[in-house]
Parts: structure tokens; sequence; C-alpha cells
């Protein structure tokens, strides 16, 4: 009797890290190149950059909102960047056509790091509008977010008409190539950024506000926490984060391109989700998203090396998260039964 | 309790660790590995060349492998760099940007794998590219446009791919340069530009729009390739503007029976995406087995203007394209 109860609560307490070990048995056994050297450092790299823009959106999230405006800031903070380095912070240039040289001018109107400080001062502002007017006029973050999305990406598309900007310097693409102790740049910036952000969400009085805010606003309210910071920092957090990827994204083209990243508010929204963090807000944590994050960058891997063709990848991504989400419900309710 | 689970779970955790460091081996296989990068396959254009490249390497006993990156720099750099992985010797890659692979194919080159690219130009460290002249290819038509199609000027909606594209900019803006020359100055005038990534089905809905926008101003609908041209084309004939002409460009066989029947089609330019794709893949593998250097870097394969006065040279009903 007593064995049985603890596999029980055993399974349902650590579902998430056995689903992991489970996908790395089974895709260890469909493909040997999984487990090389090679292939883990590409997954994790790859992982990276949905990886970051999660953990932005697990703050959102745990508030009980949501930020489609993501994949439009990565574009946007991309040419924004490139467009700095060319000269203006502001332009529309649609009949300009740039002719690549090999040696480009740069005339930059900040520079380092002062130009990288400015996207993500911009990407937060832009997370900041975002959470104050849905905070405001008490409008929800779909809503807001989803028109930010559509307004940023038209922005960034009408700098250059769409067209990518060329020239990228050096200490960029180091962000995207450069490596430390052997490790990708990427993947380090993904791990510090989440040990802060864990950090942060379980041992700060502002961490207790977002999960508060997240749980019962009325109630946090009534405690005294301020709520129009619980409300609005994570979305200055969501922005500052979609900025740094935009920006990583820069180094790792070598050059600004207004169009990337459509489509990743949602592998973010699916990798926090799947880590369990709920979406109504004030349950989840940053090792859940991680989590969350490994598993969805995981079964892209194996899907690539397996050479399944894209559009059956996007069906068995679907089904994935359709399986994850109705089992960890199923586990829930299991929890409270017992 | 918790403490014990946690350390089970370490525990369970380091073992695998251990056995998927020692276990693992890549099965050595004697046929040449290449690789494809393919920007899409949402056309026929696009289906032809992958066809081709498997025809191809299944010719020359070697084996290909092929990825799609659905129009998308980020998934194509992503998907280089499994190709990586997977141990190709040689890529033919056709980009989705002009500059996006640059630093991906800097790898490439420290890892000693050349690359052929194909179809859209790009720049950066490749052996050799083939394809056609984009901007020549817009040139042609924007000639063709004001000597016979248009000659006393005229209104022009202009359908492009997809903004960033090199096809896009040098089809589309090549065709502008004519008609900006200083002799062909205020004759011409273009209504509006439009976008429909290459496919049929846009492009017919892009002219819709433009039909309901502009209406009987329209003289002349200029597509960047056939496959929106064909689209186009149905758009205006469902509106009965029959005396609209199209053009487009890539030499697809429907747009040549359209050519044939002598209507409101009324040009395209070849661009044989199975002949491109036989001379890219030959050529790599020619590298990678006998070191032989491709005697030219930029190998453009005609950019012939097609009419109704040759068309019976380039129509082919049984072709792939």
């Amino acid at each position: 009797m007593r064995e049985k109860f603890n596999f029980k609560k055993f399974f349902s307490n650590y579902s998430l890290y056995l689903i992991l070990v489970f996908l790395i048995i089974v895709s260890t056994s469909l493909s040997p190149l999984f487990i090389s050297y090679k292939n883990i450092v590409n997954l994790l790299m790859q992982g990276s950059f949905s990886g970051l823009l999660a953990i932005g959106m697990t703050f959102v999230i745990l508030t009980g909102g949501i930020d489609l405006s993501v994949g439009s800031i990565v574009g946007f903070s991309s040419i924004l960047f490139a467009s700095l380095l060319h000269g203006s912070i502001f332009t529309f240039m649609p009949k300009t056509i740039f002719i690549y040289v090999d040696l480009v001018e740069l005339s930059p109107v900040f520079h380092f790091p002062l130009n990288i400080l400015f996207v993500v001062f911009v990407g937060s502002l832009i997370g900041f509008i975002n959470g104050v007017i849905s905070y405001k006029f008490r409008i929800h973050s779909f809503i807001i977010t989803l028109a930010m999305m559509i307004f940023i990406r038209g922005l960034a598309i009408s700098y250059t008409d769409g067209q990518p900007l060329f020239g990228m310097p050096e200490y960029v693409e180091f962000l995207a190539y450069g490596e430390f102790l052997k490790v990708p740049m990427p993947i380090i910036i993904w791990v510090v950024s989440a040990i802060i952000s864990s950090l942060l969400l379980k041992f700060t009085l502002f961490g207790r506000q977002i999960y508060a805010v997240g749980g019962n606003e009325e109630a946090a309210r009534l405690s005294g926490l301020n709520i129009f910071i619980g409300r609005v920092a994570p979305f200055i957090i969501s922005g500052f984060f979609a900025a740094l990827v935009g920006i990583i994204m820069s180094g790792r083209m070598s050059c600004g391109d207004p169009k990337i990243a459509e489509g990743w508010e949602l592998n973010a929204i699916a990798a926090v989700v799947i880590g369990g963090t709920s979406l109504f807000g004030g349950k989840g944590s940053i090792t859940g998203t991680l989590i969350g994050t490994l598993i969805v960058a995981l079964l892209i891997n194996i899907m690539n090396l397996l050479e399944m063709s894209a559009y059956h990848q996007e069906m068995t991504k679907g089904l994935i998260i359709i399986l994850s989400l109705v089992m960890q419900n199923i586990l829930r309710k299991n929890e409270i039964d017992n | 309790m918790k403490f014990e689970k946690k350390i089970f779970l370490m525990s369970l955790m380091t073992v695998l660790l251990v056995f998927m460091f020692v276990t693992g081996s890549i099965a050595a296989n004697d046929k040449l590995l290449i690789g494809f990068s393919h920007v899409a396959m949402n056309c026929p254009y696009y289906l032809a060349m992958e066809k081709a490249a498997k025809d191809t390497a299944e010719a020359r006993g070697a084996d290909i492998i092929i990825f799609n990156a659905e129009v998308d720099i980020a998934k194509q750099i992503s998907d280089i760099e499994t190709l990586f992985v997977k141990g190709i010797k040689g890529l033919i890659l056709n980009s989705t940007t002009e500059y996006g692979t640059m630093p991906v194919m800097k790898k490439a080159k420290n890892l000693g794998i050349p690359i052929v690219a194909i179809d859209r130009p790009l720049y950066g460290d490749y052996l050799a590219y083939v394809g056609i002249d984009q901007w020549r290819a817009g040139e042609l038509q924007g000639e063709y446009i004001v000597k016979s199609v248009l000659p006393d000027g005229g209104n022009i909606v202009l359908i492009i791919g997809d903004p960033g594209c090199p096809a896009s900019i040098g089809r589309g803006n090549g065709m502008k340069s004519i008609l900006e020359k200083p002799e062909n100055a205020g004759k011409y005038k273009i209504l509006a530009t439009y976008k429909a990534e290459y496919n049929m089905m846009l492009g017919m809905e892009k002219t819709e729009e433009a039909i309901t926008a502009f209406g009987d101003q329209i003289n002349l609908v200029y597509c960047c390739n056939d496959s929106m041209a064909l689209g186009a084309l149905a758009a205006l004939q469902e509106a009965k503007m029959t005396n609209v002409a199209v053009c487009g460009i890539d030499g697809q066989k429907e747009a040549y029976e359209e050519i044939l029947k002598g209507g409101q089609y009324k040009s395209t330019v070849v661009n044989n995406p199975t002949v491109e794709t036989e001379i890219a893949v030959n050529l790599l593998i020619d590298f990678l087995q006998s070191g032989k250097e491709p005697e030219e870097k930029d190998i453009i394969t005609g950019t012939i203007l097609v009419t109704s006065d040759n068309v019976k040279e380039f129509y082919n009903p049984n072709s792939v394209f």
C-alpha cells in the first residue's frame, strides 16, 4: 500500500523531469547522433533563444497575463540595432537598396555599449507600455500585446521595407557565436538569466509580489503589496529579454532583419505552459520553464535529426503540447484527489 | 522523504548521462553525403529543385539530405547547423536572405565544407553560385514592356515575392530601373506594390485587391514570378479585364501555354530550376570527389526573355516545371 502511494506521488511531483528523461532515452535510441557533443551543444544553443523569451514570458504568465508581442519586439530590436549602427534611430527608406561592400562603413549613433543598452531600453519601454495600458484601462494583456505585436512588426518592416540591413560589429557576432570555456555565448546568457530570474522569484519581495498578484490580486492589494509593480514589471522584463534576443539574433545573422521571430511568442508560451506554469497565474517556476524549453528544443532537434518534413514537425509539436497539457491536468487532479 | 527522492532522481540522471556518453557511435556509410538547405517548398519551382537535387545525387551515387527552411532565416541557420551534425561533406544553399547566412557559411568554411549557392544570390564565402542574373531578368522585362507591351506608357501594378528576397529585389528593381530611365520619364506609373510570397493563391488575392483599388487604371500586372502571374491572370479573367497585360518570370510551362495562346500573358524569362540544380549538384560532387574547381565563380544560366515570338522553342509539355 505504501509503495503504491509513493510511486504515484513521485510520478506527479517529478512528471516533468521524467518526461524529459523519457524523451532523451527515446531520442538516443532513435538516432545515435542525438547524444553527440556537437548535437547537444546545437540543441542547447537553438533552445536558448526561445529559452530567453520563455523566462520573460514566465513572469508575465505568473501574473495571469500573456505577452504576444515578444516575437515582433525581437524583429524590431534587430532592425533598430542595425539602423543605429548605420546612423539613424528612426528611418523610413523604402527606395534605397543596400549594395554590399566588403568593408562596411558604420557610422553608429551610439557606441558600444550604449547602442546595446539603448535597444534593450526600447524593448523594455515597449513592455512597459504593454503593462501600463493593460493595467490602467483594465484590458486583458492578450488584446494589448496582440495589437502591439501587429504595430511593432509593421514599424520594424517600415524601416527598410522588410529588407535586411547588413553590417554587424564583431562584439555582436561574439554574442551569437563566441564561446566562453567552450560553451557558446547564447547558452551562457540563457543560463545566467535563468539563475538570476529564479533567485529573483524565489527570494525577493518582488518575487512574492509576482506570485501574490497572480494568485489573488485582491488579497495582494489588501496585504499592502504594490499592484502596479506586480502587473507592469513582468512586461518590462519580457520586453527586455525580447530585445536581448533580437540583438543576439542580429549577431547570428550578421545583419538586422525585421522579419525574424515570427511565431516565437507561441514557442515561448508552449515552453512556459509545458513547464507547469498555470495560465491563470500564481503557480509556476523558472525551473519548470527551463525544463519546458528543453523538452520543446529536444523535440525540434530529434525531429530534425530524423529528417522529418517541416510540416510533419509542426503537427508533432502541436500534438506533444496538447498531450503535455492534458497529462499535467490529469496529474494535478490526482494530486488534489490524494 | 523528499530528500531521498531528490537523491534518487539525481542518481538516475547521473546514470543516464554516463550511459549517454559511453554509448553512441555514428554509423559509417561509404556514400558521399551532401546537404541542401532549401528556402521553401511551397511552389512548383522549389519542388522542381528538390526533385532535381534528389535525382542528380542518386545518379552520382551520393546521399542527399534536404531541409526546408519555410522562408525563415533563423530556421535556415538551424537547419544548416543540424546538417553539420549529420556529417555532410558539402552544402547546396538556397538562402532566404542575402546576408543572413554569411556567419554560418563562415562556420562551414572552418569545418572544410564547400558551399554551392543556388538560385537566390547571396554574399559570403561560397565555392560557386548557379542561377540567373535576377537584375538582368528584371531589365529584360522592363525593356520588353517599354518596347512592346506599353510603348505609349501606362499604369503598372507590381507584385513581388517578398521584400527581403534578392530575387524580388533584382527582378522588381531591375524592371523599375528601365522605367526610370530619362527617355521613359513620366510615361509609366507604378500604382502599387504588393507582396505575394511567390504563391499563386496570394498572387490572385493581391490582384483582386488591386482591381478593387484601381479598377480600370491598370494596364499591366508585373509579377516577379510565373506562379503569382498565373494567379493574377485568373483574377483579371474573373473580373473580365481582358485588356490588362500580365508578365512573369521563371518560365513555368503553364506560363508558356498562356503565351502560346497569344492572350493577356505577354512574356516571361527563362529560369529553369531543374537545370540550375543539376549543374549545382554536379559541380559540388565533382569538387568533393576529385577536387575539380568550377571554371567560374558565378555561373549564370541563360537569362532569356520568352515572348510569343520564341515561346515554341522553350515549351515542353512533359517537363516537370
